[in-house]
């Protein structure tokens, strides 16, 4: 089935908005996306594939490795002084329930094993999410040995294989996005914290916006192609939007009251660590690259303090209204002070 | 139990007939009631109307391999080259998923089901398969719940447009309204020009709405129902009359089970004149946040830590634990539904499933170079069975919100509560909480291992009124049995003063009523639950000690760690 156009999501602006962050730049870290049934979460970050730009990516490496930057223990590329390369989409690869450990990590490919009698290695979904991203529906519904090989990747950036005397070693370097309904379970702590952006989604209770929701998504149904037509004008511009936002972060100025006033505001939400503050820079610049502008203000700030910081305060775990009106509390102590 | 909607005669037929139509549109119908004729006929005429679709049966333990599909072993060792046996989902593809006892389906399945209904698309990424495969199903779930606790999964519910109540439906009449003089095909094929205006758009999202219906695809639903009723008419936009008719068989039924579970919500508090509780309904949300805030701050500094823990950990009485061998608690690893298989590099207290580590060594013979008629084995193919209760326990709060417990203190073993249910979420229990008050106790939450909404119906909680102590024993026991039948281990806190007032008859009376619950309780320990009563008397007293002596349980006194300076803070925030 066509995927529905990521501009034709009716509201849940934050949502896209963390997203589109994560696209901008990747090492944010992943996007959690909590929230009601039936509010478009899983459309959402599907649409987002289409949207996401090509990069240059060397042929035939299964590895995904970037032609500048070579992994140095790429089988398929080492030795290669000129590797060829052309723009491949960037990958968003399905995570699904079910999934067995061997097609997550890779294994011996089972094919040549019984054909030729030859070990070779599959790579797995790892290997296959490599700077792309990596997406799990029902993430609180995941098995626990799935849960902790990915909470091992995502912390080291690689991938290690031990099987039957074939050792490898492949970078595995991807977004994470999880998206549930908190009623279904609850998700681990440690998952949680890998996330660098969590937004929460609920069902739009505006009456016009709900009718906006049904009218497109039954004109999809009734005709997908026509539908991605008439959306494909304002797809093409956030898609050049983002690559612009790429090719801008770098010299993206941050200046040093807003570094100031990221810790001022971690310290006043107590937040653990220094990953909070890290992420709120971070996709701060990010945001402001998408935006077009050259320095980031407080107002970038203020938008992506809630997605960035939401799930890093220390808290009851039952306690989740309570959050965003800390967050408004000490925006407003460290900003209209 | 509850009361199907009042549908008109001829609408279970019409929903049957929509649904042959439009089966994925229309994600499934649900069959609700017993297998019986009504059943039969149902399923019957939908298999007649779609009689060149496959349909396939999902039994209750259908486990993933089954569901998504995976390697056929014995193909691929023939042909010497990995073969794919379909999976359920796939052999669906294009007609129909029959679930038997949709009601017990576990989450992941659903979860599998519904990505599936979502994307027509089943993803294989298993035992060295790595495939799409189209699939497009509509799904008839077979809902035999019974009692008010079990309900079909809701985010299946939530794909499915209908609903059949089918104990009381009339094979003959059935068949009587079923439209055979038309064209399925060309209805099909002519719903997607139906055009849907936008007053009927708005209409059926508002009365979505209004029937207090959040989630977004009901009405979705409702509108793709309204289009092949229009079609089915043979008409070339939907009117007033098939909108109507789509929101009652669409909708309605979800508003009856919503109000339904509104019911088993206690009315309103009686005014228990208590100024802390009235400034609480009054305050604004943040008021009441801190309240609740404060009111955790104070029941932490009082409560034992690790209590759940040491609760888990089946900590009781002396007399109850001797003849417990290690044997004992390895079995309790084992107990439960299999799910599965997972890959083990270690043999610890896992099971080795023989036949799935055969299966996993089996296609790496040849590389392996294996003598003929051997079996090479390495560790990498140890398989371990994977059961249900493997780690999950079920911890049940019975909340003593009487009068006797005092509205102040209410707030207090709400705190306590939240605090518990705090070291739930590390340890990744399911909650249920039980509360009890004026004539009788009942079920707040059934187990979930959703803290937030154990946490929502207990800030609902209203105090006051009589003491049903032998009641809440009674209801506890009835929930347990529910929770080990469905292979959990249960766990019980009670909370309470242990000052009964309500007999098991209904009648008042203090001397009768705690003869009652000491009854209860005997009962209660026949079932062998690890069991906490935390009393939350003003000062410790005797009676909660009693009755945790006769539930064989752990005593634990809530101290009055300083009640005026507690109950000052709390009036003064709000």
């Amino acid at each position: 089935m066509k995927p529905f156009p990521f501009t034709a999501i009716v509201g849940q602006e934050e949502m896209k908005l963390a997203l589109l962050v994560a696209a901008v730049d990747q090492s944010v870290g992943g996007v959690l996306v909590f929230g009601d049934r039936g509010t478009g979460k899983s459309t959402t970050v599907r649409a987002l594939a289409s949207l996401l730009p090509k990069t240059k990516t060397v042929i035939g490496c299964p590895y995904r490795c970037e032609p500048e930057r070579i992994y140095s223990a790429c089988s398929q590329c080492e030795g290669n002084k000129e590797p060829k390369s052309k723009d491949q989409p960037t990958p968003v690869v399905d995570l699904p329930l079910g999934v067995t450990e061997d097609r997550v990590v890779g294994s011996l490919d089972l094919e040549r094993a019984l054909v030729h009698g030859e070990k070779s290695f599959e790579p797995g979904l790892l290997a296959r999410a490599h700077r792309g991203f990596l997406y799990i529906d029902e993430v609180n519904l995941l098995e626990d040995h799935i849960v902790d090989l990915l909470l091992d990747v995502a912390a080291s950036g690689e991938n290690r294989v031990e099987r039957e005397g074939l050792s490898i070693l492949h970078p595995s370097k991807f977004v994470l996005v999880g998206s549930g309904n908190p009623e279904e379970g609850e998700l681990r702590p440690q998952l949680l914290d890998r996330f660098g952006l969590s937004v929460h989604v609920s069902t739009p209770t505006e009456i016009k916006e709900r009718i906006e929701v049904i009218r497109r998504r039954d004109s999809f149904e009734a005709d997908p192609q026509a539908f991605a037509r008439k959306w494909s004008r304002k797809e093409s511009a956030v898609r050049r939007r983002i690559v612009k936002a790429r090719d801008a972060l770098q010299a993206v100025v941050m200046p040093d009251e807003i570094l100031e006033q990221c810790a001022r505001l971690c310290v006043a939400l107590q937040t653990d660590g220094l990953r909070g503050e890290l992420t709120l820079i971070r996709t701060s610049r990010a945001l402001a690259a998408y935006d077009g502008d050259d320095t980031v203000s407080a107002d970038h700030i203020r938008r992506i303090a809630y997605p960035a910081l939401r799930h890093r305060l220390r808290r009851n775990p039952l306690d989740e209204s309570g959050t965003d009106v800390r967050i408004d509390r000490a925006l407003a102590e460290v900003f209209d002070a | 139990m509850s009361d199907a909607p009042q549908l008109e005669h001829n609408e279970p037929a019409l929903a049957l007939q929509l649904f042959a139509i439009e089966p994925v549109g229309l994600g499934g119908i649900a069959l609700r009631g017993m297998p019986g004729p009504g059943r039969s006929a149902a399923l019957q005429v939908l298999q007649e109307l779609m009689d060149d679709r496959p349909h396939v049966h999902v039994p209750i333990n259908a486990s993933d391999d089954r569901l998504v599909g995976g390697l056929d072993i014995a193909a691929t060792l023939k042909s010497g080259r990995p073969l794919y046996e379909q999976g359920l989902l796939t052999q669906g593809h294009g007609g129909l998923l029959i679930l038997s006892m949709a009601e017990r389906l576990s989450a992941r399945s659903v979860g599998i089901m519904c990505r599936t209904l979502d994307h027509r698309q089943v993803i294989i990424e298993r035992e060295g398969i790595s495939a799409h495969a189209d699939c497009s199903l509509g799904v008839v779930a077979l809902d035999e719940s019974r009692e008010d606790d079990e309900h079909l999964p809701a985010p299946l519910a939530d794909r499915l447009a209908f609903e059949l109540w089918t104990d009381h439906l009339d094979p003959s009449q059935v068949r009587e309204m079923i439209r055979t003089d038309i064209n399925m095909d060309s209805v099909r094929r002519t719903m997607r020009h139906v055009d849907v205006p936008d007053e009927v758009l708005e209409a059926i999202t508002k009365t979505a709405l209004a029937l207090g219906i959040f989630s977004l695809r009901p009405a979705l639903l409702a509108v793709t129902a309204a289009r092949a009723l229009a079609a089915l008419g043979g008409k070339s936009q939907v009117d007033a009359d098939d909108a109507a008719t789509a929101v009652r068989l669409v909708l309605s039924h979800r508003a009856m089970n919503m109000a339904m579970a509104q019911d088993d919500v206690p009315p309103e508090p009686e005014a228990p004149d208590e100024p802390a509780n009235e400034e609480h309904e009054h305050g604004n949300d943040e008021g009441s946040r801190e309240i609740a805030d404060t009111v955790v701050q104070a029941a932490r500094a009082v409560l034992p830590e690790h209590l759940l823990k040491a609760l888990a950990a089946g900590v009781r009485n002396s007399a109850r634990q001797t003849g417990r061998g290690a044997g004992a608690t390895a079995a309790k690893v084992r107990r439960g539904r299999p799910i599965g298989v997972r890959g083990v590099t270690r043999l610890g207290d896992d099971k080795l499933n023989i036949l799935a580590t055969a299966k996993a060594a089996a296609p790496w013979q040849r590389i392996r170079g294996a003598a003929p008629g051997r079996l090479r084995v390495l560790p990498e193919d140890f398989r371990a069975t994977r059961y249900k209760t493997q780690t999950r326990q079920t911890t049940i709060f019975v909340v003593d919100a009487s009068g006797s417990s005092a509205a102040r203190r209410l707030a207090e073993v709400k705190g306590a509560v939240e605090l518990l249910l705090g070291e739930c979420y590390v340890t990744r229990a399911e909650v249920a909480v039980v509360a009890f008050r004026k004539s009788h106790a009942e079920v707040l939450l059934s187990p979930t291992r959703s803290l937030t909404r154990a946490r929502r119906e207990l800030a609902d909680l209203p105090g006051g009124g009589a003491t049903p102590l032998a009641n809440a024993i009674d209801v506890t026991r009835a929930l347990c049995e529910q929770v080990a039948r469905q292979g959990q281990q249960p766990n019980i806190v009670f909370l309470t003063d242990g000052h009964g007032n309500v007999g098991r008859d209904g009648t008042l009376g203090h001397a009768e009523a705690t003869e009652h619950a000491l009854e209860a309780a005997k009962e209660l320990t026949q079932l062998n639950v690890p069991t906490v009563v935390v009393d939350t008397s003003r000062r410790p007293r005797d009676r909660a000690r009693r009755l945790a002596d006769a539930l064989c349980a752990r005593y634990v006194p809530l101290p009055y760690a300083d009640a005026g300076s507690l109950a000052d803070a709390v009036v003064q925030v709000a």
